[in-house]
């Protein structure tokens, strides 16, 4: 089969073929979402265990659901889930790294002119520089000013405030040390059994940026039609969803045109952390259950009157252990519901599944574990 | 010049009577044999090659009565005879009116008899067309020049016959010279000729006497130039004299083919790829040759675009044409009148059956030049004198879908003079100058789409200015049977618009013999050429395609590097900068026996390139980032001279390539390859089948390895994984290898020879990894293969 190469994939190789007319076949040896032997960084997480300075106005939230989005000097806990056919891998000896824009661009630049990766302090981190926020398994950090103020650019930009890298060696291979060094100091040779993953911090509430940012004199931020921040001030902020329960059932494309969403109610509900039975040989349909309380609840000032309500959906980003699974449509992303097509009977895999709220853009993640029977 | 002969008299020893018939000294008819009282007649006639059409001289001429047997012990009754002359014609008076036996006889010919009748009181008149004996082993063959006064640096020559038999080549002039020492196997086996170490765009490939634009077409696969327009090709992959520039890397020479005189002649060609034909005749006291050619791989390639469904596909459309005109002029000397052209459209579309517009095309390049060159030629005394003007007219166009529309004209006069003397008896001297004024035209649109598909232009901008370059030059070459020695020099200044640069070029090279039978050649000097810095179609738009598209194709960084064209387009934000280089060569060449001939020699080139720069950096003072490089190696050549059965050669280049970019780091270039052995071999059968096998082997092309994988998590985006890639060039595609094999049938009519040709490349299908193609996490990868098992069959007519 050879279905999986972009055209322009194979375009590009045919000008290699010189005969052009030449065929040749670029299929995945492995589809995308399988694991390998390889770690691979499936989601980063913050969550917000210590409030800065600029946080006072907020709302208070259950102890339980901490801030999902942060503001400088506030003190974070970072998470992440790192694993590879095996299971989730352990960061006992992982390292931390705030990084700017072009995060392992930075790291390089870092190496490159100062020979080190320094500690992070409460002070800056500049766009081209990157520092060591802490190591090990869930590391509670302080989230630096974006740009001390002698520096303030005119305008306001995304790639001022530092963003998290997560690098990760592993028992029996290579270090996490020695996976540093080789992105700081250089060169890169051979990083294939480092986990590395970078991600954007989420940074809000907005309005209370769009304050800070405005006070110190930035030009350029555009808070659209967002209400007074009195009433905004009202509203909780953003918080990681925690998924418990999903539907599972048989992907039937005709009922679902019939009954719309409502089909999907029908669909049995079962927690995440017991082993599903599943139909084999099906397409298959699995809903995660957005608690009420996780939703964000939203002030729209969009249409004809201001709504106020609990608004969210998720981006799913999946992967899964066995790489004979087919993950059905996998490169459009899933929005509210994941499909696959199941193995024949007999066979037990375990989906990874990285959630991502809208529009806030809190990570959290689940993991669930099918068997597929003969029905 | 070299002859070989084997014995070609003793294939008529058999027939005594006609050894005794030639034996009498060339004369005209022999008067006595006229006594018959049937009366006696004339024959007047033409003897010409069978198939090539080629008059013989020199060929004897025998009649002797049709009625005395092939096979009779006792001379014929009577016999007349006599000889060719240069044109082929023979006249014989006093022929016995009847039926007569006409015998041609020559050596490298077959014997021919054919029956006639000579009538009395009348002249007949007959064509007479032996067949080349292809088992004689004589033949004359140019093979380049020997002599130590050739006053030209040491170079390879190809011949039309090597160029059009050469297995897996096709028939193109210049991929048959990637089978020689000293030119690099090119990534994807494309058309490139990566001379040394050198990237393309820094060799020099000249036409008759002036540059081509560019060498090959687009993509590229086929040279600018078809073979039967050419005599013969010339490489000197580095130390070229001072008579060429601006060249910063090595020369390949085009030497166009002088057309025939001795009547008309011509040939069509037929295969997967496309048509070409020519015809060369007489025209008044000269002669004349048209030949053109139109790819239609496009259309092969537009048949499956609508069966295979999402499929991109690189549509390459080509054409060519040559005139060339030759006449003799007043003073002893000649005029050589030229037009060539080349064009090229290549499209990247696909089919989207979703879409209104069915095949969306990606992105378009159209581009053509047109030449026409005056040549005049004068030799006065111990003076020559060469006088060429010439002008070129180019027009690109290149768009992008969504995005931008180019398009750029230019009309180039260019001119070459030389003059060169014996200033004394072990010296003579060439002064000339050459050079190229380009005011140029172009267009920048930018364009954007709206939800309907309609295109409208967001900004546009229209520029124009003038690139120069012009060179004079100075050789002194001192010698004579034993040695040479040819110090010069080049001058050569570079304008774009108001900026200018100037380079002085100092060259040397000499020639010594070391016995009878080997000579060394030695050569060092200092080449400069400008490189123009602006919005440019080069490889980096198919490298941004592909990280825009296609971001797991990892190419070669080479392919990156030469992409042809090379169109410059933006007026408004060019830079010039002069990159230099050092080259230094020295070959001892010997002459074995077997007709062989072993040349073993190294070469060392430095370059520095100041990198890029454009007109606003320059008024700022900024620089670009610079680039200096070492090539080095060495190359053997061993070479059986082409015969009438076997030629062949095996070629070995060891090669390295070392880039420093700016913080000193030092990578390997990206024509770094080490090794690259080829051996050719073409061998005559009987019965005019030819067979012949190349094989060759090269390492791998450098390319920037993808060493880690990093995923990312933007906010607003799905995760996505990003390649964490090693040090340039730090890793090399693997070693390639392949056997390519052809086999061709000729048969001969009087009038025309045809041509039939089976030119398997690939023979034992072996998969040469040409690209890397890496899953979307970058953790797994796969390899893009270069072309299978592809045989080529076709079909040629000469007449």
């Amino acid at each position: 089969m050879c279905a999986r190469a972009t055209p322009i994939g194979r375009s590009v190789a045919s000008v290699l073929l010189a005969g052009l007319g030449a065929s040749a076949c670029y299929d995945d040896v492995r589809p995308p979402w399988a694991l390998s032997d390889d770690p691979v960084v499936l989601g980063i997480s913050l969550a917000v265990v210590e409030d800065g300075p600029y946080a006072i106005d907020l709302a208070p939230l259950p102890a339980d659901r901490p801030r999902a989005e942060v503001l400088p000097l506030d003190v974070v806990e970072l998470d992440a889930l790192v694993a590879d056919i095996d299971g989730p891998l352990p960061l006992d000896d992982a390292a931390w790294v705030l990084c700017g824009a072009g995060c392992l661009a930075s790291l390089e630049e870092q190496g490159r002119r100062f020979g080190e990766l320094p500690d992070c302090h409460e002070g800056s981190v500049a766009q081209a520089h990157a520092c060591l926020a802490g190591r090990g398994n869930r590391p509670q950090v302080v989230i630096p000013e974006a740009v001390p103020p002698d520096e303030l650019p005119l305008f306001f930009d995304w790639s001022l405030f530092p963003r998290v890298l997560l690098v990760s060696g592993r028992a029996g291979g290579l270090g996490t040390d020695a996976c540093l060094e080789q992105l700081v100091l250089g060169p890169p040779v051979d990083l294939v059994g480092c986990a590395i993953g970078a991600s954007d911090l989420v940074y809000g509430p907005e309005w209370v940026l769009g304050r800070l940012l405005t006070a110190a004199g930035l030009e350029g931020w555009d808070d659209g039609d967002l209400p007074p921040s009195e009433v905004l001030e009202l509203l909780p902020p953003n918080t990681a969803a925690v998924f418990e329960r999903v539907r599972v059932g048989p992907y039937v494309f005709e009922e679902l045109l019939q009954y719309g969403e409502d089909w999907e109610e029908s669909l049995p509900l079962h927690p995440i952390d017991e082993e599903l039975e599943v139909q084999a040989d099906i397409e298959l349909i699995i809903v995660p259950e957005v608690p009420l309380r996780d939703q964000q609840i939203v002030l729209s000032p969009q249409g004809p009157g201001t709504w106020l309500g609990r608004f969210e959906w998720f981006h799913y980003d999946v992967w899964v252990d066995d790489p004979e699974i087919e993950l059905l449509a996998w490169a459009y992303g899933y929005v509210g519901s994941i499909f696959l097509r199941t193995p024949p009977a007999g066979r037990t895999f375990r989906l990874y599944v990285k959630a991502t709220d809208r529009p806030g853009d809190a990570v959290s993640w689940f993991t669930l574990t099918l068997r597929t029977v003969e029905r | 010049m070299r002859r070989a002969r084997v014995g070609a008299w003793v294939l008529l020893a058999a027939w005594a009577w006609v050894g005794l018939a030639i034996a009498v000294p060339a004369q005209a008819a022999e008067p006595p044999a006229c006594a018959s009282r049937e009366g006696c007649g004339g024959l007047r006639g033409l003897v010409r090659v069978a198939g090539e059409r080629e008059p013989v001289e020199g060929a004897r001429v025998v009649v002797v009565p049709a009625s005395h047997p092939l096979d009779a012990d006792r001379p014929p009754p009577w016999s007349v005879g006599t000889i060719t002359d240069a044109e082929g014609r023979f006249s014989i008076e006093g022929v016995p009116a009847g039926p007569v036996r006409m015998v041609v006889l020559r050596e490298g010919l077959l014997r021919l008899e054919q029956a006639t009748e000579v009538v009395r009181d009348a002249v007949v008149a007959v064509e007479l067309f032996p067949m080349s004996d292809l088992d004689h082993d004589y033949r004359t063959v140019v093979q380049g020049e020997r002599s130590i006064q050739h006053s030209e640096p040491r170079s390879t020559v190809l011949s039309r016959e090597e160029i059009q038999t050469l297995p897996g080549t096709q028939g193109d002039a210049l991929r048959a010279l990637q089978n020689l020492p000293g030119v690099a196997r090119p990534p994807g086996g494309l058309g490139l000729l990566v001379l040394r170490g050198a990237p393309p765009w820094q060799s020099l490939t000249m036409l008759g006497e002036h540059p081509i634009p560019r060498a090959f077409h687009a993509l590229p696969l086929a040279a600018v130039v078809q073979s039967e327009a050419l005599d013969g090709i010339e490489l000197a992959p580095s130390n070229a004299p001072a008579r060429y520039g601006p060249l910063a890397g090595g020369l390949v020479r085009l030497h166009p083919h002088r057309p025939r005189r001795d009547g008309t002649h011509g040939h069509a060609e037929v295969d997967v790829a496309g048509t070409n034909a020519s015809v060369e005749g007489p025209l008044g006291l000269g002669s004349y040759m048209v030949a053109a050619r139109r790819g239609w791989l496009d259309a092969v390639l537009r048949g499956a675009e609508k069966v295979v469904e999402g499929q991109g596909f690189f549509l390459p459309g080509l054409w060519d044409y040559q005139v060339w005109m030759l006449q003799p002029v007043v003073g002893d000397g000649e005029l050589e009148i030229r037009a060539l052209g080349a064009g090229d459209r290549v499209r990247q579309r696909y089919y989207d059956r979703w879409s209104t517009q069915d095949v969306r095309t990606v992105f378009e390049v159209r581009t053509q030049f047109h030449r026409f060159d005056l040549v005049g030629r004068w030799q006065v005394g111990r003076t020559r004198l060469l006088l060429s003007p010439a002008v070129r007219i180019g027009t690109d166009f290149a768009s992008v879908i969504d995005y931008v529309t180019l398009s750029r004209r230019e009309v180039v006069p260019g001119w070459r003079a030389e003059l060169e003397t014996v200033i004394a008896p072990r010296a003579r001297i060439l002064v000339g100058t050459d050079g190229t004024i380009a005011p140029f035209r172009a267009n920048a649109a930018y364009i954007v789409t709206d939800a309907d598909g309609l295109e409208s232009v967001l900004s546009e901008r229209n520029s124009s200015g003038v690139e120069a370059s012009g060179g004079v030059f100075s050789i002194v070459h001192f010698g004579d049977e034993r040695w040479r020695l040819s110090p010069g020099v080049r001058v050569q200044g570079f304008r774009l618009n108001e900026e200018h640069h100037a380079a002085i070029d100092p060259r040397f090279d000499s020639r010594i013999a070391l016995g009878d039978r080997a000579d060394l050649d030695f050569g060092v000097g200092r080449y400069s050429q400008a490189a123009i810095t602006q919005v440019s179609l080069t490889g980096q738009v198919v490298e941004d395609l592909v990280d825009d598209l296609a971001p797991t194709i990892i190419l070669p960084s080479a392919l990156v590097s030469s992409f042809e064209p090379r169109v410059p387009f933006d007026g408004n934000s060019l830079g010039m900068r002069v990159v230099s280089s050092t080259q230094a060569s020295a070959s001892v060449e010997v002459e074995l026996p077997q007709q062989l001939d072993l040349r073993v020699g190294g070469f060392v080139r430095s370059f520095h390139d100041p990198g890029r720069v454009g007109v606003h950096d320059t008024e700022l003072g900024l620089s670009g980032t610079a680039t200096t490089g070492l090539d080095y190696g060495g190359e053997l050549l061993l070479r059986r001279r082409l015969t009438r059965k076997l030629y062949g050669w095996v070629a070995y280049t060891l090669m390295r390539s070392r880039r420093a970019v700016a913080d000193g780091t030092v990578v390997p270039g990206d024509f770094d390859q080490p090794h690259n052995l080829v051996a050719v071999a073409s061998y005559r059968l009987p019965r005019r089948w030819r067979i012949g096998g190349r094989f060759r082997v090269a390492s791998g092309n450098p390319y920037r390895p993808v060493v880690g994988v990093a995923e990312l998590d933007e906010i607003g985006y799905p995760t996505r994984s990003t390649p964490v890639f090693g040090v340039d060039n730090s890793a090399r595609f693997p070693v390639f290898h392949q056997l390519d094999l052809r086999v061709d049938k000729q048969w001969v009519r009087p009038r025309a020879t045809i041509t039939g040709y089976l030119d398997v490349q690939n023979v034992y299908n072996r998969q040469n990894v040409e690209a890397w193609i890496y899953q979307r996490d970058y953790r797994g990868r796969i390899g893009a293969f270069g072309l299978p098992v592809f045989p080529t069959l076709g079909v040629r007519v000469d007449f």
